[in-house]
């Protein structure tokens, strides 16, 4: 074949498939669901890529340390465009970054340490917390005070102890603090315009350490303003960024749903044309194993067996497979096998002495094969929802960061009392969209390929 | 039987068929068009067919398929489809025009009561989950027709003309042979006494011992019954059996209607010849012919005559359409039979 | 008709025991995955260690005894009542079928935590004490449902093509979410937000004497769970109905049926409803079964007093009886359904229950 007629029939090929792909245009339904589905595979690359799974489990197991700077159930950040007023966000002043360290010594043994912390406070709203890191090589104590735009000063803490270590002094809970603040809490309090009650001052603010010491020895400081927004879909009770959940509730979610769809679909189609073909004893045992797999409750006995021995997702994904081999679809396939069995070709080519393997993988299957597909598709939110159901229950895999498991925090949490929708709405509507996508493409394929509606 | 109002619109059994104050014929059929809206034009089905059909005799309508017969016994009987685009034309039933007659009275007074129909694929057209006799009798069980003791009776008695036995009468189409749901079938088109059934292909689908078995169970019928019908089929060897008279059609339109014997033996218009040439017979010696090239689409008929561009016989007055010619007993539609 | 009858009383004895059959091996299998782990024997020995050593302990015969002779002897007759009953010899077969035999039988055994209203700790009594209130959510949405869906399908398939129709087809996919996941957002906005309908429970407090006013309790709490099943359940149902309606419309015994001269009503009834019913009921029993499964969390999210939220209770405290206790309800429901949707069937199918292969004779 000369390049000529190679270019040709490349062109040939290309057009053939354009052709195809705009044919497609006729199922909007189908093109709508092949793009969310899209979406949600590019979104698990990124996750598996950006944020890898033992990272993933590491931030979502939380711990100290791992969401320190994080606010507490923050709403998400983009909550900003819908109100008129400025929504704080999270201010952080390292002693090493923004702040300044002077260093005097006062005698030959200690020196006396200031440690500035300035940052600039421009919101409408008022921070949620107030938390100050401290890292010291030794114990020591320290002053700390607290500058407002309009050059006022407040005392914090006169000479607070710190121990040799890493230590967090929560200033938003100082039962001291507030009483000494007049029963307010601080966080409001330091940041109130004196003038107007429930304003806040805006301007430079700066916090103070000023310590005695020993010499050699090293102080660090990181002050923390809270806001009350965070992050692209806001933080939960642990002070995690929702978004790593919702991010990587993605590919767990599409991989359990696709694996158990294609799991029970393919084995129970195997199994089906098998015992089909074969009737007799074989057959009525399928259909029976089939009765009694209907009677037995499936997300309950899941939910013992996650209980008694292990939750695992991938423990789940198995027995869910199991349990679902001889579910309903195999009654669908016998039908649909006993009727191509009496086809004239299944029995020409018992004629010509076929054996049953070549009978059941070269005609059989092949024939009744693309009702799997829309078969398939369309199962595959019910998978997705079972293992969000198990989570929403509190017994889902216990380390994996999924949907069903920001919901579950949420409603345990009273989410829906407090006002905090943005926690269970954003992987609710996740779950929606991933169902919705799966369940577009499978019924528009259910319409192309059923061949009994065609002749409606 | 009670003699009520009832019997009116339904003749009783030893009223014999002539009910007419006149003599006329039984079915006369008058510029009949029947044409539909399909996805790529309009299909004309049946393009103005008319024909009379006399008191005791009966029809047969052949022609290939598709060439509109089935389309014509639905135009007579009223069994449209959604997609009609025109139907038009006249069609007598003992004297009365009863394309007149509104929906609601032509269900009430002639479908089924006056002309029934038995069509193609008995094998779907009892219903599942209902009991054979229970379909057969329903006819009867619309209308206050009769009473549900006087329907079971005469279910009985068609079950008896058309040779099932009465226990069938309780059971399900499932439990019965092919060749037993079509005489259920049969049965059901007689219920209600009508003066014409029109039989579509009611053999096509069976086997040939069944076919002969129902071809004789419709010779008995019409014998015993004194019953007219049309009976339309592609098997020109099965219709000779039954018709007095034959229609030949050919892409929607009539095109040769005659007596019996004279059609079979010599008939006239090229089409028919041909058809007639095509059929293997048993004693004469000769080799089936067949007829070079395809019907026409009926989308888009050929101007003129419609059998033209297959006709061997055909010349330049072929270029306008022939209108039907009447040579003795029968009617032609072709140029060749202008001068008489 | 006498006949009739016979053969449909034939039918539905067979398939009692073929499904009771079926119940027996299901409850077998939990039986044995439950057991794998030995979480039945434990259950079973800390029932006999307490009842063993309530009974020594308050036998007064021993009173006075010192705690390490009254020790002894509640170790001896442990050992003893643990060789008598056999669980000291591996599970197969002999335990195992004392335990389906409870299973069956519903003796359910000791709740650890949980507890039925009046006290109790009999988990058949807490569990069937709860079963009402389940059946009412659940017989008020199925009903509602089933009643919608066939008439909307029979109606849609009419109108095939209209802007109806394509509607339906749009919305279908909303059935790829459960019930529970329509609760939440119906919660959110009715309760939460507007605050015009409970968040959930079954009840007013403080409980309504009247008779009226208590069932008007029930039904404005059952608005939401209910709402919440059907946004679930009703576009997919009459999808897939209407499509066996289009399918079965087009048969030609319907046909037939209208060349007759029946009426749009008599057709619709005789010759396209009853005959459709078969494939409808088997698509049902899924829907069915599937809504019993999310029985559970529905109640749990709209804190409903059945047997899914108890359930979930015990799950929290870990009250592995009611756990399995639950499983074996759930068999006999989930097998209910299948008898009761198998003999509407023999009774609308008379391929079912006559035998298919009662061919022409």
């Amino acid at each position: 074949m000369g390049p000529a007629q190679q270019q040709g029939n490349m062109k040939k090929q290309i057009r053939n498939w354009w052709g195809g792909l705009k044919s497609l245009r006729r199922y909007p339904s189908l093109v709508a669901g092949l793009l969310i589905i899209l979406a949600f595979i590019v979104a698990s690359l990124y996750a598996v890529v950006a944020v890898p799974y033992s990272e993933a489990i590491r931030l979502w197991r939380g711990g100290p340390g791992v969401w320190d700077e994080n606010p507490k159930t923050a709403k998400p950040v983009w909550f900003d465009f819908f109100t008129t007023e400025k929504l704080s966000r999270t201010i952080r002043v390292t002693s090493q970054d923004q702040g300044a360290v002077h260093v005097e010594p006062l005698d030959d043994e200690t020196d006396l340490v200031t440690i500035e912390l300035p940052f600039n406070y421009d919101y409408d709203t008022f921070p949620r917390e107030l938390n100050l890191f401290t890292d010291a090589s030794t114990s020591l104590s320290a002053s700390i005070f607290w500058y407002t735009p309009d050059g006022r000063v407040i005392t914090i803490k006169e000479d607070r102890e710190f121990r040799g270590a890493t230590e967090t002094y929560y200033i938003s809970q100082d039962s001291g603090l507030i009483t000494q603040l007049g029963n307010r809490l601080p966080h409001l309090v330091l940041f109130t315009d004196p003038r107007y009650e429930e304003r806040v001052l805006k301007g430079d603010y700066q916090m103070a350490l000023i310590a005695e010491v020993p010499q050699g020895g090293e102080l660090s400081a990181k002050l923390v303003v809270y806001g009350e927004v965070q992050g692209l879909a806001g933080t939960d009770h642990l002070r995690r960024d929702i978004a790593v959940a919702l991010l990587w509730g993605a590919p767990i979610g599409l991989i359990f749903g696709v694996l158990a769809a294609v799991g029970t679909t393919l084995i129970t189609f195997l199994l089906s044309a098998v015992g089909t073909w074969l009737g007799g004893k074989t057959d009525s045992a399928l259909q029976w194993l089939t009765q009694v797999n209907l009677i037995i409750p499936l997300l309950p006995v899941l939910i013992m067996f996650g209980y008694l021995y292990d939750r695992s997702i991938w423990t789940m994904l198995g027995l869910v497979i199991a349990l679902n081999i001889f579910g309903s679809t195999m009654l669908t396939n016998r039908a649909m096998f006993l009727q191509a069995k009496e086809s004239p070709y299944i029995e020409a080519a018992q004629a010509y002495g076929a054996k049953n393997f070549r009978i059941i993988f070269r005609y059989l299957m092949p024939r009744i094969a693309p009702t799997l597909l829309p078969q398939l598709v369309l199962i595959v939110p019910s998978f997705v929802f079972l293992e969000a159901t198990l989570s929403v229950l509190g017994l889902g895999d216990p380390v994996m960061p999924t949907w069903g498991k920001v919901i579950y925090d949420g409603y345990n949490e009273g989410a829906l009392y407090k006002g905090l929708y943005y926690w269970m709405v954003e992987p609710a509507l996740l779950l929606m969209l991933l169902g919705i996508g799966f369940s577009l493409i499978g019924y528009s394929l259910d319409r192309i390929f059923n061949p009994r509606l065609r002749t409606v | 039987m009670t003699r009520n109002v009832k019997s009116q619109i339904w003749p009783q059994p030893d009223d014999g068929l002539s009910l007419t104050p006149d003599n006329g014929p039984l079915l006369k059929v008058e510029d009949v068009c029947l044409h539909f809206r399909a996805s790529n034009g309009i299909v004309r089905a049946v393009d103005n067919v008319s024909f009379s059909l006399d008191h005791g005799r009966s029809l047969t309508i052949i022609g290939e398929s598709g060439c509109g017969k089935t389309s014509l016994a639905r135009a007579i009987l009223r069994l449209l489809p959604r997609n009609v685009e025109t139907y038009t034309g006249r069609v007598f039933l003992d004297g009365t025009d009863v394309m007149t007659f509104d929906e609601e009275r032509f269900r009430r007074e002639v479908r089924w009561v006056k002309m029934s129909m038995v069509s193609q694929a008995a094998m779907n057209s009892l219903n599942p989950v209902l009991k054979v006799g229970l379909q057969v009798a329903e006819p009867l069980l619309l209308d206050h027709r009769a009473t549900k003791q006087e329907a079971v009776e005469r279910a009985r008695e068609v079950f008896r003309i058309v040779g099932i036995p009465p226990a069938f009468l309780d059971r399900y189409a499932f439990e019965l042979s092919g060749g037993m749901r079509q005489r259920a079938i049969i049965a059901m088109a007689l219920v209600a006494h009508p003066i014409l059934v029109i039989l579509d292909e009611p053999t096509s689908a069976l086997d040939v011992l069944t076919q002969a078995n129902i071809m004789n169970a419709l010779k008995k019928i019409k014998k015993e019954l004194n019953l007219n019908f049309i009976l339309i089929t592609h098997d020109i060897a099965t219709s000779s059996e039954l018709a007095d008279e034959v229609i030949c059609m050919y892409a929607g339109q009539l095109v040769e209607h005659g007596r019996a014997d004279p059609f079979y033996l010599k008939p006239l218009h090229p089409y028919a010849r041909k058809l007639m040439a095509s059929v293997p017979t048993l004693r004469i010696e000769k080799k089936p012919d067949f007829i070079p090239g395809q019907p026409p689409s009926l989308l888009n008929p050929p101007e003129g005559c419609r059998f033209a561009p297959r006709c061997l016989e055909r010349f330049e007055r072929c270029q306008e359409e022939p209108p039907l010619f009447v040579r003795g007993n029968t009617a032609v539609k072709c140029w060749l039979y202008e001068r008489d | 008709m006498r006949q009739d009858v016979i053969k449909l009383g034939g039918f539905v004895l067979r398939r009692a025991l073929w499904l009771g059959l079926a119940l027996v091996v299901a409850i077998y299998l939990t039986i044995i995955i439950a057991n794998m782990g030995g979480a039945l024997d434990e259950i079973r020995k800390t029932e006999i260690r307490g009842d063993v050593a309530v009974s020594i302990v308050m036998n007064p015969a021993n009173k006075g005894l010192p705690p390490s002779v009254l020790q002894q002897m509640i170790e001896a007759e442990l050992e003893r009542e643990f060789d008598r009953l056999g669980l000291n010899q591996p599970f197969f077969p002999k335990r195992s079928f004392m335990y389906l035999w409870n299973a069956i039988s519903l003796q359910l055994g000791r709740a650890e935590y949980l507890r039925s209203d009046a006290g109790s700790a009999q988990v058949r009594l807490i569990l069937l004490e709860r079963l009402p209130t389940t059946l009412v959510l659940f017989a008020t949405a199925q009903l509602l449902i089933f009643f919608v869906s066939l008439f909307a399908a029979l109606l849609l398939s009419r109108r095939y093509g209209s802007f109806l129709d394509k509607l339906v087809i749009a919305l279908a996919p909303s059935s790829a979410a459960p019930g529970w996941f329509y609760g939440l957002f119906l919660i959110l906005i009715f309760a939460a937000v507007l605050r015009v309908l409970p968040w959930g429970n079954m009840i007013d407090v403080p409980v309504p004497e009247d008779r009226a006013l208590y069932a008007l309790s029930v039904a404005k709490h059952l608005i939401l769970p209910v709402t919440a099943v059907t946004l679930s359940n009703l576009v997919g149902n009459i999808y897939t109905w209407r499509t066996f309606f289009l399918i079965y419309s087009s048969e030609d015994y319907v046909e037939l049926a209208r060349a007759k001269g029946l009426s749009v009503r008599g057709v619709d009834t005789r010759y396209i409803l009853r005959p459709t019913m078969p494939p409808i009921l088997t698509h049902l029993l899924l829907v069915l079964i599937t809504m019993w499964m999310g029985q559970i969390v529905l109640e749990t999210v709209f804190n409903w007093p059945g047997i899914g939220r108890i359930f979930y209770w015990a799950t929290q405290a870990s009250d592995t009886p009611v756990i399995i206790g639950v499983i074996v309800i759930f068999g006999y429901l989930l097998a209910a359904t299948v008898f009761a949707l198998d003999f509407a069937y023999a009774i609308l199918d008379p391929r079912v229950r006559l035998g298919a292969g009662a061919a022409a004779r």
